[in-house]
């Protein structure tokens, strides 16, 4: 018979489990259950991860938002090994510079192209950028700036906005607006991109194509863009 | 291995490409499926994607209740700091779903320190974003096994002798104190042993770098925000986490 410090102790340490399940205190408790399943995955794709442990080549550069909702991996159903993955306010790209700087969106490209030899890059924007509304409604004379350092960061982004301001009517809604800025500013980062010769080299080639790509997830949406670049045969004038 | 798609393909269209002409393409009864089959072959990079989009898509919509929530806005708990590293995404590696984790993916996960020098930083304006208006309760930094980044920066000369890149060096450079650190304490390690140790030493380096953002600090004395290490070794299959204490100590002594 179980004495009554037992059965008290027993009891105190069930109700202690049932608390901390329905309360979780530890932040890593959830990734630390998914990464239980997830090394079981790890170990029934033995082959794969064995491989991959040695080194990495994947055919994609995808450069996305950091917006929660829009992980290019989870939305495009990606294996660990097939993209290689640069995320920033936006996905924002810009253009080459000489001027001192950390380039997080230069070196990551760098790096892909010329020592992963990737060969596709694809700019995924999506609905409901914050970084692209926080551009929108900017002032000129910059009185309503709210913060340190999103602003200097999503002005890379300004050509895009006076492009979508000129192309949508005035009084269409806010949304028109947005969603067309959004596109303009993956286009522009596009161009942006072919601004680095270890870039623009290989496109001319034929080995790396550049994708612009759009995420709705409003009305469950994805659209997918090639940039072309076509230098006409020269003609006698 | 799994099979290297694309060269793969290229093998199949240089053997079945020079077998039909414009000539022999009407003659030949193989016609058809060979240029459906090179077809889908050729399209075949996009193809994989909207097939995971679609299936994506599927699952994804079914939950309507979350799609209206997260079409309204998104209010994440944690912030994660990784590399671009095509082994590591953070959100398949921890089952993390849409609207868990704002995510900043780098080079070698690192974080420059605070400046008051304007400077267009995509590291600084997406931490005072996730911590200032989307109020994040975690910051996670996520280094990983084999990382090219941290391969980089140990292997550089300090005379720049050896320098390979237009931007790499200038970024991993971030990281020179953990390079520095890792060298002057593992002097006699083989290099693998000296890359490993430092792949830890930039998460630290950028988890003290995180902390150098006033607005980070704040956020942290007044308990709001928690900033966390992760490693993931995908040699070993393993992932280690730690977290970043800033405390004060009762008072120690009173200067009478």
């Amino acid at each position: 018979m179980e004495s009554v410090d037992n059965m008290q102790e027993r009891k105190l340490e069930e109700l202690s489990l049932e608390a901390n399940v329905a309360c979780p205190v530890d932040p890593f408790e959830k990734m630390r259950k998914a990464f239980e399943e997830f090394k079981a995955y790890f170990k029934k794709e033995k082959e794969l991860f064995d491989a991959l442990a040695q080194s990495q080549h994947p055919k994609w550069m995808i450069i996305a938002c950091s917006d929660s909702r829009v992980d290019p991996a989870l939305v495009l159903g990606l294996e660990l090994g097939e993209a290689f993955i640069l995320r920033n306010i936006a996905s924002l790209i810009p253009p080459h510079s000489k001027q001192s700087g950390h380039k997080s969106g230069a070196s990551a490209i760098e790096y892909a192209v010329e020592h992963l030899k990737v060969e596709h890059i694809m700019i995924v924007g999506h609905s409901r950028c914050g970084g692209i509304k926080a551009l929108l409604e900017m002032k000129e004379d910059g009185s309503n700036r709210f913060s340190e350092y999103i602003e200097d960061w999503i002005q890379i982004a300004q050509p895009a906005s006076e492009i979508a301001k000129a192309k949508v009517p005035h009084d269409s809604p806010f949304e028109e607006l947005w969603t067309c800025c959004v596109k303009e500013s993956v286009n522009l980062s596009l161009r942006n991109c072919m601004s680095y010769p270890f870039v623009k080299i290989p496109m001319e080639k034929g080995l790396l194509t550049l994708h612009g790509a759009y995420f709705d997830f409003v009305n469950g949406a994805f659209d997918v863009w090639k940039l072309k670049c076509k230098i006409d045969e020269h003609q006698s004038l | 291995m799994a099979v290297d798609n694309t060269s793969f393909q290229k093998k199949t269209l240089d053997r079945i490409n020079p077998l039909f002409t414009t000539t022999t393409q009407s003659c030949t009864p193989f016609a058809s499926p060979i240029s459906a089959v090179t077809t889908e072959l050729q399209s075949s990079p996009l193809e994989k994607l909207r097939n995971g989009y679609l299936k994506f898509k599927e699952n994804y919509m079914k939950d309507q209740t979350l799609v209206k929530t997260l079409a309204e806005g998104q209010q994440p708990p944690y912030m994660i700091i990784a590399c671009c590293d095509s082994r590591v995404d953070p959100c398949t590696v921890l089952n993390l779903g849409p609207g868990e984790a704002f995510v900043l993916r780098n080079i070698g996960n690192m974080v420059p320190p605070y400046s008051s020098e304007k400077a267009c930083s995509s590291a600084a304006s997406a931490m005072e974003f996730a911590v200032l208006f989307l109020k994040v309760k975690h910051l996670v930094v996520i280094g990983h096994s084999q990382c090219g980044a941290v391969r980089a920066l140990m292997g550089m000369e300090d005379d720049g002798s050896n320098a390979f890149s237009e931007f790499i060096e200038d970024w991993v450079l971030i990281s020179k104190g953990a390079s520095k650190k890792v060298k002057d304490m593992h002097r006699s390690s083989p290099f693998e042993e000296q890359c490993t140790s430092c792949e830890k030493e930039v998460i630290n380096t950028s988890l003290l770098n995180c902390l150098s953002y006033p607005f980070v600090r704040q956020r942290m004395a007044s308990g709001e925000l928690t900033l966390h290490g992760g490693y993931y070794d995908f040699i070993n299959n393993q992932f280690e986490s730690w977290d970043v204490d800033l405390s004060c100590t009762s008072s120690l002594d009173k200067f009478q």
